[in-house]
């Protein structure tokens, strides 16, 4: 064997060996955030035990467990979307009631969601570097595009609308392509890496205040961070009926209301023709530049959206911009108007007015396209 | 060692041959063709692939020959002719003849699908390609796009069967391709550009892959058609006008 037929053969090997690369989810781990880490720097004792309690509780990328639902989230679905997972599982072959394990959500999201939200949910996957607006951070707990108010946590199905519509003009495409099933675990996993970085926050600002830290606290933490998200359906923006219709005087009525500084006040941050260039989303910095005036609560420049490309990353009905309007953003300094008050205690907008105002941000981009 | 090289071609070939043998019941092939482009398409794809075929078996079949009788370098039983003339004419004109052949038998196909598009007004639905992402505009009510009723279906176009259908393709970035493998129908997505695709499709639900090269998410950049009956797409249309008119919670699934 000469030497040039033994390279021969390695190269032929490669490709033999890089196709049995599989990283497992064992390999992953979850570990304490470096904000935790550097929050409780002073007190190691503190940061071991913070990560025991969070191992026991919630265990590894190999073995996860949530508390509050062990199983994961069948026993949580409404009648009608029980119904589509179990029409979707016979479609594939399925018994009615598959629905992945825990392990299995996990391994789904290590498959399809970790490059970019990255292994313990913080938005920092491989390819996080490369897109922008980044991926979310979900251990906040905060979801911008759910159809709850009052900064509440989201609803089961805003999370699964995500997952299915995906968050248009961002780097979150569709994933209707997966099982009913498998969206489903995704968002039961979605979930457990939210609660884990709640708890493991509120652990962290308790020990800050008090100096406790133990399994019983512990535990409390977890029902604190719980009884947010049970509390979700509740914060459902719900409407009924009729949508009072699209026509021009709905529209200007809307525009009004848009420049109104003591109603909308849209025109503040989106501007005048809603290119999203108003002048309070700005500002000039100490070297004459001009930047964006707000933070996002996770810390990025954030910017007005800009009305006139009809893109809406909550969805494009009209009822996703009325809840927009209703209720603002949560994570960003996008305020809600439905249910502000009047000086005589009425509200301030009514919900024709509000209708109004969807109508008219909707004719923004008509025959521009998105 | 001159004889292994030969076998070593020799292998070659037939595992290439036998490979296109059994792409069929294997699943290596294109899927069902399920438009009405599928029959001519798939009849040219084969033309070709015959023609390729037996090009393939003959050069293939004079190296291996070669390589066994004078592989080893030796000059032996070479002829001293520098050129043949009358050879390299035959081997020349021969397939340029095949080329212009083809390219003349596929000019009915190219003429149907790129420039007979039928119908004008306003497309079934406008499909926006962007990185990794398909997103569909239908007109809504008043049947006209861009306009406020317009409403979105994420990574799904729904069409009727058996009608002419025609969708106007946009991209918001960078170039993409709509190819559905089912339809034989694939082309690019230029941005700036409003380029328009038509096919009649039999009902069933059908792969949209970017057969573009887009950016790091290509791979996964995935829609589907789903083609419905005529009276199921008119009922589905109507559900959805209403639906984007009202509170309801909706998921296509």
């Amino acid at each position: 064997m000469s030497l040039r037929s033994v390279l021969l053969a390695l190269v032929g090997l490669l490709p033999a060996a890089g196709c049995g690369f599989q990283p497992g989810a064992a390999e992953l781990a979850w570990g304490l955030s470096a904000k935790s880490r550097e929050e409780l720097a002073e007190a190691p004792q503190a940061q071991s035990e913070l990560a025991r309690l969070l191992e026991q509780n919630f265990g590894t990328p190999a073995d996860p467990r949530f508390p509050p639902a062990p199983q994961g989230g069948l026993a949580e679905l409404k009648p009608e979307r029980r119904a589509a997972l179990e029409r979707d599982n016979q479609t594939r072959g399925l018994a009615a009631d598959h629905y992945p394990t825990p392990l299995e959500s996990a391994e789904l999201y290590r498959v399809h969601c970790l490059h970019c939200h990255g292994a313990a949910g913080a938005g920092d996957g491989p390819t996080a570097a490369s897109i922008n607006p980044k991926p979310r951070d979900f251990r906040k707990g905060i979801f911008k595009w759910a159809a709850v108010k009052d900064k509440a946590r989201p609803r089961r199905e805003d999370l699964t609308t995500i997952l299915e519509n995906g968050v248009y003009g961002t780097a979150m495409h569709s994933f209707a392509r997966l099982p009913v099933a498998e969206i489903e675990g995704l968002a039961d996993h979605v979930r457990l890496l939210s609660v884990r970085g709640e708890v493991e926050t509120l652990a962290v600002n308790h020990f800050k205040e008090e100096d406790e830290l133990d399994e019983e606290l512990f535990g409390e933490h977890i029902d604190t961070v719980w009884s947010r998200w049970q509390r979700a359906e509740s914060k459902f923006i719900a409407w009924e009926g009729e949508i009072p219709s699209d026509s021009p005087a709905m529209r200007a009525r809307g525009r009004e209301l848009y420049l109104d500084a003591r109603k909308g006040n849209c025109v503040q941050c989106h501007g005048d023709a809603g290119k999203g260039d108003g002048p309070a989303a700005w500002k000039i910095n100490a070297k004459g530049k001009k930047e964006l005036a707000y933070l996002d609560d996770w810390g990025f420049p954030i910017q007005p959206r800009d009305l006139t490309q009809g893109i809406y990353r909550g969805g494009a009905r009209p009822i996703d911009i009325y809840r927009r309007i209703y209720a603002g953003i949560n994570g960003g300094p996008m305020p809600g108007i439905g249910e502000t008050k009047n000086s005589q205690g009425g509200p301030l907008v009514s919900s024709d007015d509000l209708w109004a105002l969807v109508h008219y941000v909707r004719s923004i981009p008509e025959g521009a396209g998105p | 060692m001159r004889r292994v090289w030969a076998l070593l071609f020799a292998a070659f070939a037939a595992l290439v041959v036998a490979s296109f043998v059994h792409a069929p019941e294997r699943g290596w092939w294109l899927p069902e063709g399920k438009s009405s482009f599928a029959p001519s398409t798939d009849a040219l794809i084969r033309t070709i692939l015959w023609v390729m075929g037996a090009f393939f078996v003959l050069t293939l079949g004079l190296l291996v020959l070669f390589i066994w009788r004078q592989g080893d370098g030796s000059n032996a039983a070479r002829s001293d002719k520098s050129s043949d003339h009358r050879l390299e004419l035959i081997w020349t004109v021969v397939p340029a003849g095949v080329l212009v052949w083809l390219a003349l038998t596929q000019m009915d196909e190219w003429k149907a699908m790129k420039f007979s598009t039928p119908g004008a007004g306003e497309p079934i639905a406008e499909v926006w390609a962007s990185q990794f992402d398909w997103r569909m505009r239908h007109p809504g009510a008043d049947g006209r796009l861009g306009s406020a009723d317009d409403w979105e279906s994420p990574y799904e176009v729904v069409v009727p069967a058996g009608e002419e259908v025609r969708l106007r393709l946009r991209s918001r970035d960078v170039i993409h391709s709509f190819f559905v493998p089912a339809f034989r129908l694939k082309q690019d997505i230029v941005p700036g550009r409003a380029i328009s695709v038509w096919f009649t499709a039999e009902a069933g639900e059908y792969d949209l892959v970017c057969a573009e090269l887009c950016g790091w998410g290509h791979y996964k950049m995935a829609g589907r058609v789903r083609v419905l009956p005529p009276e199921e797409y008119q009922a589905f249309v109507q559900r959805q006008n209403a639906l984007q008119l009202s509170g309801a919670e909706v998921s296509g699934r």
